[in-house]
């Protein structure tokens, strides 16, 4: 099958702005400096990224009807996803920047976070739709794929997000909303990354054309988001977090991967 | 008893509207007027050349989105037609 893809002009913007990203990534790295606005200033550029990648995705998905469609239903919801997490980032910019709260957890922020996570979860099931996922349930086999993807992602849940990032153990402290959320996150982690893994297998055998990279490579944006969450929570926990970090530099790679994925999949550009 | 060519235009409606469930109404009249020999006007087609062949071309038409997922929202649409189509009549692809 055919894994060839033309860059359009979204996914080429994208794709210029990241590189700068890489740059300026290295750049902090290179000066060892951890406390200086130019952190903080990455947060930020994240934050664009996110809102422009996600008002791309808005627009693609009108080219497929909106929400008059599958297809254009899980662009949009996945794009509302990208900007309510833009938000997150703005917010938490501004904690950064005017209140000087270099880690502002938790915060209005994580509305922009928490919203993102159903939003990802209903745009993939609309994708679904579109790339055979109810033929390939049709077929004998589908219920081994439906039993072991689950638990695969479940081991990797359980043992990225807990063993590694907590320490196999969890501290009930700072309040109900900090409670709340330390369930939350890794829960909808584990939900989006489940929803991936089998979108991906039972997708396999059905998808093709010419959105069948595009697709993936969605998919493959969750799995980074999934690797940045795991990747905050662990620098946070042995507290080494700081703004600028390789846990920021994925989620700006998570951010890039799902809103190139998205601008991929512009029909008026193929 | 309906003539063929509107068996095989019926059949190439009921595909268009399926597919506008996945793709959305603009693309999937998009897809179906990029036929050869296939002619869309509002929500009437008419064939020119061989159904057979244009509603081959039609599916592959899709194909060319989602691949063999695309195939399979075709061969669900036409089911609804019954035994309108012989099995000669219908495409290897719809098969």
């Amino acid at each position: 099958m055919p894994l060839e893809m033309k860059l359009n002009n979204y996914s080429s913007f994208l794709l210029g702005f990241f590189s700068l990203f890489l740059i300026y990534w290295i750049g902090i790295q290179s000066s060892g400096i951890t406390d200086l606005p130019i952190n903080l200033l990455f947060s930020f550029a994240t934050a664009v990224l996110a809102f422009i990648g996600g008002v791309m995705g808005l627009l693609v998905s009108k080219h497929w009807g909106g929400k008059k469609s599958a297809v254009g239903k899980a662009i949009l919801l996945i794009s509302l996803g990208i900007i309510s997490w833009s938000f997150g980032n703005f917010i938490w910019s501004f904690y950064n920047f005017v209140l000087h709260q270099p880690v502002p957890y938790p915060s209005l922020s994580d509305i922009g976070y928490t919203l993102a996570i159903p939003l990802w979860a209903i745009g993939v099931f609309y994708l679904s739709m579109a790339t055979g996922v109810k033929f390939r349930l049709r077929e004998s086999g589908s219920n081994i794929l439906l039993t072991i993807l689950p638990i695969i992602a479940t081991i990797f849940s359980y043992y990225f997000l807990f063993v590694i990032a907590r320490g196999s153990s969890f501290e009930v402290e700072g309040g109900l909303l900090k409670i709340f959320l330390d369930f939350y996150y890794p829960i909808g982690d584990w939900v989006i990354l489940t929803m991936s893994f089998l979108l991906f297998g039972l997708s396999l055998k059905y998808l093709g054309g010419k959105f069948r990279l595009p697709i993936f490579i969605i998919l493959a944006g969750f799995v980074v988001m999934f690797m940045a969450d795991f990747s905050f929570s662990y620098a946070t926990t042995i507290g080494t977090y700081y703004n600028g970090n390789i846990s920021d530099l994925l989620f700006a790679t998570a951010i890039f991967v799902l809103s190139f994925g998205i601008s991929s999949l512009d029909i008026e550009e193929t | 008893m309906t003539k063929l060519i509107d068996r095989y235009e019926q059949a190439i409606l009921l595909i268009t509207h399926e597919q506008e469930k996945i793709v959305g109404k603009d693309v999937a009249m998009r897809m179906t007027s990029l036929v050869h020999n296939l002619s869309v006007k509002g929500d009437k087609v008419q064939i020119v050349g061989d159904p057979k062949v244009v509603l081959n071309d039609l599916v592959n038409q899709y194909a060319s989105l989602f691949g063999k997922a695309s195939v399979e929202v075709s061969k669900q649409a036409i089911e609804k037609l019954g035994q309108n189509l012989k099995t000669d009549e219908i495409p290897e692809n719809l098969k």
